[in-house]
């Protein structure tokens, strides 16, 4: 009997554990939020606290939804959205994933259409490369959430001016500049030579200051021609004026030999002041920031990664995360998450970019003419997807990207020591063949 | 009536092999079919949309020849990291097993690396050998060994060398573990009799000690190899596979043609490609290792 009891006890317990549960099923159901799955990379302290105000205001004024951060990293974006799209586990909403990754999606139709968001914010407030960047087949695919140029040069006036020197604006100034500021442990400029995405996204712009394109308009490789050879050859003069590590460089590290001072110049978006100030404040004062120089008889261009925002199809709440898009380009939201990275996050819009409030901070106003600079770079910034106005939409541009042929060409020139006319060949046969496939 | 418990013992044997061959079934049986048909496929990572390739992954594989410097790298990866781990391994347990000052707690602190998440390890590393902060170029510097900075991890060989001597500090205490056990389990009696008779420190080592050892080395042997020629982390985050494709081993081959080239096709041939590999080694080294045996008695 007594082992009996606790048995019955508990069938009492269930039952009516099971009928308040049923009984009240309507009133939960009534209160249950839908929870919006937000993908970003950008997961630094500041910037998680920015994201974590922003959607704690959209909460109440949607309170019928609740947001949930979710972080990945640049390299893990293809695993993770790969595994989603498999297990039809999707985000609702995309952010911070580079136009050539977005042309990857289109050509799989994996994108929901974003008209309406792009329409709400306002089609003519956005600069025209930033939305045009995302239109295919007539409709908007994804939208510019913010941007930035690396296509610029940082440099220290106080080594350039000990050298004799001002900002260098063609590729020989700068290999002079280079050479003039090695001096003891300071390297002239730091340059990403690695298989990664820092070189690839440099190795676009060098071609095109070149004069060159990595894919005709008429949909031909472009790559094997003079200009890459000219881009491959002034890497390979500059490159001795570099740090030893240089060939396995990325973002991370070009930014950290400019901002400790081992590296006199270097190229980057404006991310350096936010970095120098916090971690090297004894430089703040004498660095600033030119248009990355380009090649003499090729012409000034600039390369973005024009940060997208999009909705996966597929996703479980295309209202919301529609809803959530246009919350984000608010303008007291949108700028308070420009300024967790001031001067590196660049606005899409035309109004934010004439808003007071933009240099709102004292690192901003600091810097304004170099920030103003980079606003004017990026607006007329290009991307593989659509080197030129003329050129069509470039579905391949994520494949050619990710197969590293671009920063290979660079290390076959380095490292594998092959002539500059013999990589812009293989890189040109390698590209035809992704064109192909 | 026998017919029927020969039944019935049947029915019962099958049941309870049933859970054993399911987990089989689902757990490796499946995942390497699955995988070598989708190596016979043109197959999209991101859609899945699969188109029949036959063969046509394996001949562009074999054809390609970042395919064929990969496997070498493997090969030099795999046979250097675990050559290394087998001489620290077994020299650092027969430190530990000799009387020493501290042993115990030397035995804890060697587990150390082995128990660090690889992700922590290599941070820590790659800022040892940082060309322009590293501790080691430092050193170097300092001591008037070299007069720049080296590259350790973004030149020839120096990377691969720099990648091998990571991985031997990170798993040589999987080595000192087992080898450890065994060694304490060998009878005193052995080197007694050997004193005794008068043999050398180093006749007792080669005629007592790594007799004994064999068997578990073998073992430790087949692991690590194992281990290390699929081993992705440890590679991928030291060097990314570069400088060029200096250290690109086959699994980083594997998540390059899936994950970025999102041909999960291509990546799965060469997944199906290193399984064969692997077989073939190990049916090899089975062979010789049962010779050795054989050929001891």
């Amino acid at each position: 009997m007594s082992r009996r009891k606790p048995l019955t006890l508990s069938r009492r317990a269930i039952l009516a554990g099971s009928m308040a549960t049923l009984l009240s099923a309507p009133a939960v159901r009534a209160q249950r939020k839908t929870t919006l799955r937000f993908w970003t990379s950008q997961g630094a302290p500041p910037q998680m606290a920015a994201w974590k105000d922003i959607f704690q205001r959209f909460e109440q004024q949607n309170p019928q939804f609740t947001v949930a951060i979710e972080l990945f990293s640049d390299d893990d974006v293809w695993p993770k959205l790969t595994a989603g799209f498999a297990a039809h586990n999707l985000p609702d909403l995309v952010s911070y994933v580079q136009a050539y990754s977005v042309a990857t999606l289109a050509a799989n139709d994996l994108l929901e259409p974003f008209d309406d968001v792009v329409k709400a914010v306002g089609e003519d407030d956005f600069y025209p490369a930033m939305r045009d960047v995302y239109k295919y087949k007539g409709h908007y695919i994804a939208a510019t959430l913010n941007n930035q140029t690396s296509s610029n040069l940082w440099y220290r006036k106080d080594l350039l001016s000990q050298a004799g020197l001002a900002p260098p604006k063609s590729w020989t100034e700068l290999v002079d500049a280079a050479k003039k500021q090695t001096k003891g442990d300071i390297y002239g400029n730091s340059l990403p030579f690695g298989r990664t995405s820092m070189a690839s996204t440099m190795m676009v712009n060098f071609v095109h200051q070149a004069g060159g394109l990595i894919v005709n308009p008429d949909g031909s490789v472009g790559f094997n021609s003079p200009a890459t050879v000219a881009a491959l050859e002034f890497l390979q003069e500059v490159a001795p004026y570099a740090p030893p590590g240089a060939n396995s460089y990325s973002w991370g590290e070009v930014l950290n030999s400019f901002v400790t001072g081992r590296a006199a110049m270097a190229p980057y978006t404006g991310r350096p002041i936010a970095i120098v100030a916090a971690q090297n404040p004894g430089i703040l004062d004498s660095i600033s920031v030119v248009p990355y120089p380009f090649r003499t008889g090729g012409k000034q261009t600039f390369d973005c990664a024009f940060n997208s925002l999009f909705i996966p199809r597929g996703a479980a709440n295309v209202t919301g995360a529609k809803l959530l898009a246009k919350a984000l380009y608010e303008k007291r939201n949108y700028i308070q998450f420009l300024h967790t990275a001031p001067g590196h996050n660049l606005p899409a819009l035309k109004s934010i970019a004439a808003s007071p409030e933009l240099f709102d901070l004292p690192l901003m106003q600091k810097f304004r003419p170099e920030i103003e600079q980079m606003m004017v770079s990026t607006a007329a910034a290009r991307n593989l997807v659509q080197e030129t106005p003329e050129s069509p939409y470039n579905l391949k541009a994520g494949d050619i990207f990710n197969s590293g042929v671009l920063a290979e060409s660079i290390q076959d020139v380095l490292i594998n020591k092959m002539t500059p006319t013999a990589a812009a060949a293989k890189g040109g046969d390698k590209i035809a063949q992704i064109l192909k496939g | 009536m026998s017919s029927v418990l020969l039944r019935r013992e049947r029915a019962i044997g099958i049941a309870l092999l049933a859970p054993t061959v399911l987990l089989f079934g689902v757990l490796i049986l499946y995942p390497m079919l699955q995988s070598i048909w989708l190596s016979l496929h043109r197959t999209n990572t991101l859609t899945l949309r699969q188109n029949w390739a036959g063969l046509d992954n394996y001949a562009d594989l074999f054809a390609d020849p970042a395919f064929w410097r990969s496997f070498l790298n493997t090969l030099i990866w795999t046979g250097g990291a675990m050559s290394l781990q087998l001489v620290v391994g077994v020299g650092i347990a027969l430190l530990l097993h000799g009387s020493l000052v501290g042993r115990a707690l030397a035995r804890g602190l060697v587990l150390f690396p082995y128990l660090l998440p690889t992700a922590v390890a290599v941070l820590v590393w790659r800022w040892l050998f940082n060309d322009l902060y590293g501790f080691l170029n430092s050193v170097l510097l300092r001591l008037g060994i070299i007069e720049h900075p080296l590259a350790w991890l973004s030149q020839m060989p120096d990377a691969m060398i720099s990648v091998i001597l990571v991985g031997t500090w990170k798993f040589f205490p999987f080595v000192v573990i087992a080898v450890l056990a065994r060694l304490q389990a060998i009878p005193d009696a052995l080197y007694e009799a050997a004193r005794i008779d008068g043999a050398s420190r180093f006749a007792m080592f080669k005629d007592i000690t790594l007799p004994q050892l064999s068997g578990v080395l073998s073992i430790v042997v087949l692991l690590r190899a194992i281990w290390d020629f699929k081993e992705f982390d440890l590679v991928y985050l030291m060097t990314g596979g570069g400088p060029g494709i200096g250290t690109q081993t086959l699994p980083i081959l594997v998540y390059r043609q899936a994950f970025q080239m999102l041909n999960f096709g291509r990546g799965a041939a060469v997944a199906a490609t290193m399984c064969v590999f692997m077989l073939l080694f190990f049916a090899i080294y089975a062979w010789a290792n049962r010779r050795l045996v054989v050929s001891d008695r």
